[in-house]
Parts: structure tokens; C-alpha cells; sequence
């Protein structure tokens, strides 16, 4: 890993920080100073370790405010040249006095279709509106129109819903939940920035390889069983359970 | 394509790519034999090797003594296209561009055969693109010019799980749903459940199947000789592939029993009948 100083609680700085977690790092960039500097220096130090590849990353901008071509520039950093797998940008605490605007015009919080809520907090799962009525999700959810073929990766900070096959060979990866509608083969990765209740449904759940959080299971050898009814996969007492599907309720 | 509209070039006009992603399934044997096929029905075809570097598709032809010039030439104007186009010893109205041997695959550029491919076009019915194996630059290069792509996978994992791969990304090119080929299937280990069924192909690649070609000695005699199988009217693989070839044209063709066919037609109606 790239560097190890200080710890993820301290307050802003202004040096560059890279905190290792368990599903990847955060980065603390510095509350000031001209932000193509910080990136360049970002790259330079984590590139040749390809530190991130696969890694869950969190961004925190430290309360700077930022534009969408900004917020585009860090996502592809991120992401395709360093090859994180999941990328979540968080606006941190700004340090004391003026808030430093040196960056784009607007705040992106509008525009941002991936959240922004911090790691730590819980994903959103059953937070009832204060009059108590429904239980809704308002966790961001992406929809996939299409089946995913080989090769090809889907990453998401939110909840992923695919309305086709996802098939040996493609990748899932989703903060939250994900939900296929067709059959899936390939590898499906939820929760993984490490929301333990995460799960992963099927119409038809025959996984070469399943996470949920930091729990990882494989398809028996001799390969994946075929089930006829829908399924879902979750984490019971630190073990991938996989059951039949039943609306909550109704068990 | 506005400006061929006015030239010379035929209604159907097409070019067609044949690719798989994963090396030694077919692609080679498929085109000559879907050219020859197509050559026999009277279309005009011009089959582009691009596999540079590794060419072999005029071995396949038998046409191998004829080469004076190759596509790196034609691209680098060292000659006339229609100087570097061989003519098929059995039909005249079948050519093949043949490939260079001494290049590697970075002498062409996509823009190059997006140009080779407008102008073969405007000569002929067909222009069937030979794609290396991979989904690099040769990959690139030789779907650069197609309006449409054949895909080939045999039965095997690997091999389905590289053209899923090839699908994915030509989805991102503007091209209709490529068609597949599957090739070297044996009826007797499909019916002992030994080898992916037609079925289990199908249901992962979900597109349309355009032939189904048996796994056939024919096909190694008639590559070792230079003379498509297609031309035989014994070899069961030939078949399969004049059967192919009049699909391309547009005829309806049901697909071949292969031996044990038991259910196989069945099967495929169930799956276009529900197909997405
Ligand atoms: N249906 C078949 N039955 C028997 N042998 C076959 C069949 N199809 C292809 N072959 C054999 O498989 C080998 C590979 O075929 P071919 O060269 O056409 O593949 P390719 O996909 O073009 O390979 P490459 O990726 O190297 O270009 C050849 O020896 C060929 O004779
Ligand atoms: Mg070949």
C-alpha cells in the first residue's frame, strides 16, 4: 500500500493522505491548493504500485466543492487509469474559515448520480420517512438494460438492477444490492464497500464466484447447480447463505 | 453510405466479418467455405485475409502460388487493388486478398480497411473479412469495414465464453446482432451429455444461430488439398455450410439433422420462438 500516515478520524490536512481500509483506500486530498497538482500526485504515487486495482476507493474532497468535469476527471483517474473497481466520493469536513472554492462554479451534489454519503454510514436500507409509513430504500440504484457479456464490468455506489443475463466472464460491483433479472453466471460483488446486509437476487442464481461485503463464495466444482426459482444470497453469521427468494413478509 | 448509392454497387452488397475471439475454432474454414458456397450460388464474393502476418486463407483456397501482391501493398499503394485480387481457380467470380506474410498487423489501420472495404464493395456481392484471432488491433482492423459480423464458437467453454466477449464489443460498434456459427460439434458427445448442446450455447450468447457445422475429417482432407469442403457434395461439414451460405442470401433453410438430431430442430423453433 501506498502510504499508512496518519488515521482516517484527523481532521483535514493540508498534505495528501492515503488511508488503507478493508476493501481498498481512502484519500484525503488536501482542503487546499490547485487540485490538478493533488491528481498528478495522487497518480504518481499510487500508479506503479497498482494499488487500487480492484480496490473499493473513497474520495474525500474535503469539503471542497466541486464541478462535474472535476468530479469526471477524478472518476476516470480513479477508475480507468488506476483500475479501482468502485468509486465513491465523499465531501468531508472543509477546514475552519472560508470555504475554499477554487474549483468549477457549482456544487456537483445535485448533478452526482452516484451518492455521496460517506462509507460509514448505514446504506440507506429501511430508512422510513420520520412519519413512519413505508420503509423506503432511496439508495441511488442503477439500471442495466441489457445483458452484461463477458468482459465487460458494471460498478456502481448504489444498488444495481440488471434487466437481461449477466454472463460468465462479467462483473458486477455495487455498494448495494444486486438484482438480476435473467440468469446470473458471472461474478456478482455487493456490498462492497462492506455493507454487511447486502445481498445479490437472481431469477436464476448460478454464480461462478459470489461476494457479498468481505465474504466470498464459489460455485460447488463440477460446476454451478441450476435452480428453477429465484434466489438470494446473503450473509448469515459471517456465511453466504443462498435461499429461495420470498418478498419480505411473507416468510 | 450515401455516395455508393449512385456507383455500381449491388442492391445486397455486404461486408461481412468472420471472427471469434478465441484462435483455432473455424474462422479460416468457415470464410473460404461460406465464399465458396456463396460462389457456387453465383454471387460474386471477394474473401480479405487479415490475418497479417499469419496468413493461411489462401492455403485454404489453394491459391497460394498465385500471390504477387498482398493488402499491406494495396494499402501502401505499391499496387492497384485489382492487381493484389486473386482469382479462384474453380470460380470467376470468386477473388481473395490475400494477406501479407511479412508484416505484422500494425502496417493497416482501421480507416485503411473501412476504405478497402467501400471500395471491394462496389465490385461485389459479398466481401467476406478472415478476422485473427484476438481483440486487438488485426481484430480491430477487420471489423472495421463490416456492416455485419459472423461469429464462430465451438462448443467449449472457453471458446463460448470469447465470443460473449467479441458480442460485447460489437455491440459498441454500429452493427445488427451478429449471427453464429457453431462449429465441430459431435452429435455422439452431445448425446452423452459430454459437450455443450446447441441449446446451452444459445441461451448464454442469445443471437441468432446461422448454421450448425459438424466436426468432420472432410474438412482437414479438403484444407490439406486446397478445396473447400463446400464443393463436395459428400462431405456433411460441406453441407452445413452451402446450407449457410443460402441462409446469408436470404433463403429459409431449416437446419440440418445432424444424426441424432433428435429434438435439436424442435429445440431451436422453441428458442427463436421465445427468442428476445
Ligand atoms: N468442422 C471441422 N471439422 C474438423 N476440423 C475442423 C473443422 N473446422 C476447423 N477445423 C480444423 O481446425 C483447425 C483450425 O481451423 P481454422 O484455421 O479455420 O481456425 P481459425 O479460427 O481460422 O484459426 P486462427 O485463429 O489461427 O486463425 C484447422 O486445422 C481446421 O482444419
Ligand atoms: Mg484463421
Amino acid at each position: 500500500m501506498a502510504s499508512q500516515e496518519g488515521s482516517s478520524g484527523s481532521p483535514p490536512t493540508d498534505s495528501l493522505r492515503v488511508i488503507p481500509t478493508r476493501s481498498g483506500v481512502r484519500v484525503h486530498l488536501p482542503a487546499r491548493g490547485d487540485l490538478d497538482g493533488v491528481l498528478a500526485q495522487l497518480e504518481a504515487r499510487l500508479a506503479p504500485e497498482d494499488a487500487l486495482r480492484g480496490r473499493a476507493v473513497t474520495v474525500d474532497v474535503a469539503g471542497r466543492s466541486l464541478d462535474v468535469a472535476r468530479l469526471r476527471e477524478i472518476e476516470t483517474l480513479i477508475l480507468d487509469r488506476l483500475g479501482a473497481s468502485l468509486l465513491q466520493v465523499v465531501e468531508g469536513r472543509a477546514p475552519a474559515g472560508p470555504r475554499p472554492r477554487t474549483d468549477g462554479a457549482g456544487p456537483a451534489r445535485s448533478v452526482r448520480r452516484q451518492g455521496r454519503r460517506p462509507v460509514e454510514e448505514p446504506a440507506g436500507r429501511g430508512a422510513s420517512p420520520s412519519n413512519g409509513a413505508l420503509p423506503l430504500d432511496m439508495t441511488p440504484t442503477l439500471l442495466v438494460r441489457r445483458t452484461v457479456r463477458s468482459g465487460q464490468r458494471v460498478r456502481f455506489n448504489g444498488h444495481v438492477v440488471v434487466l437481461g443475463d449477466v454472463n460468465p466472464g462479467a462483473e458486477i460491483v455495487a455498494s448495494g444490492d444486486i438484482i438480476v433479472m435473467g440468469t446470473l453466471r458471472g461474478v456478482a460483488h455487493a456490498g462492497a464497500t462492506g455493507a454487511p446486509d447486502a445481498q445479490v437476487a437472481a431469477l436464476r442464481l448460478q454464480p461462478g464466484q459470489l461476494r457479498v461485503g468481505s465474504v466470498i463464495g464459489r460455485a460447488p466444482d463440477g460446476g454451478p447447480q441450476r435452480p428453477s426459482v429465484p434466489e438470494v444470497a446473503r450473509v448469515r453469521d459471517g456465511v453466504l447463505v443462498v435461499e429461495r427468494f420470498l418478498a419480505p413478509g411473507g416468510e | 453510405m450515401a455516395e455508393a448509392a449512385a456507383s455500381t454497387q449491388p442492391e445486397s452488397s455486404q461486408v461481412i466479418v468472420v471472427t471469434s475471439g478465441k484462435g483455432g475454432v473455424g474462422k479460416t474454414t468457415t470464410s473460404a467455405n461460406i465464399g465458396a458456397a456463396l460462389a457456387s450460388l453465383g454471387k460474386s464474393v471477394v474473401l480479405i485475409d487479415a490475418d497479417i502476418g499469419l496468413r493461411n486463407l489462401d492455403v485454404v483456397m489453394g491459391l497460394e502460388n498465385r500471390i504477387v501482391y498482398h493488402l499491406v501493398d494495396v494499402v501502401e499503394g505499391y499496387c492497384r487493388l485489382s492487381q493484389a485480387l486473386i482469382k479462384d481457380k474453380r470460380f470467376d467470380n470468386l477473388c481473395l486478398l490475400p494477406a501479407a506474410q511479412t508484416k505484422d498487423k500494425t502496417a493497416v489501420t482501421p480507416e485503411q480497411m473501412r476504405q478497402l472495404c467501400k471500395d471491394l464493395k462496389r465490385e461485389f456481392d459479398f466481401v467476406l473479412v478472415d478476422s485473427p484471432a484476438g481483440i486487438e488491433q488485426g481484430f480491430k482492423n477487420a471489423v472495421a469495414g463490416a456492416d455485419r459480423a459472423i461469429i464462430v464458437a465451438t462448443p467449449e467453454v472457453s471458446s463460448v465464453r470469447d465470443a460473449d466477449r467479441i458480442i460485447g464489443l460489437l455491440e459498441a460498434e454500429s452493427m445488427p446482432a451478429p449471427k453464429l456459427v457453431v462449429n465441430r460439434i459431435r452429435p455422439a458427445m452431445v448425446r452423452r451429455g459430454d459437450m455443450m448442446d446447441i441449446s446451452d450455447i444459445l441461451d448464454i450468447l442469445a443471437i441468432d444461430l446461422l448454421g450448425v457445422v459438424p466436426d468432420d475429417e472432410s474438412i482437414v482432407v479438403s484444407t490439406n488439398r486446397g478445396e473447400p469442403a463446400a464443393l463436395s457434395s459428400a462431405s456433411r461439414a460441406g453441407q452445413a455450410y452451402r446450407n449457410i451460405a443460402r441462409r446469408l442470401t436470404g433463403e429459409q433453410v431449416p437446419f440440418m439433422n445432424l444424426e441424432d438430431g433428435a429434438g435439436l430442430f424442435g429445440r431451436l423453433r422453441r428458442l427463436f420462438g421465445t427468442a428476445h
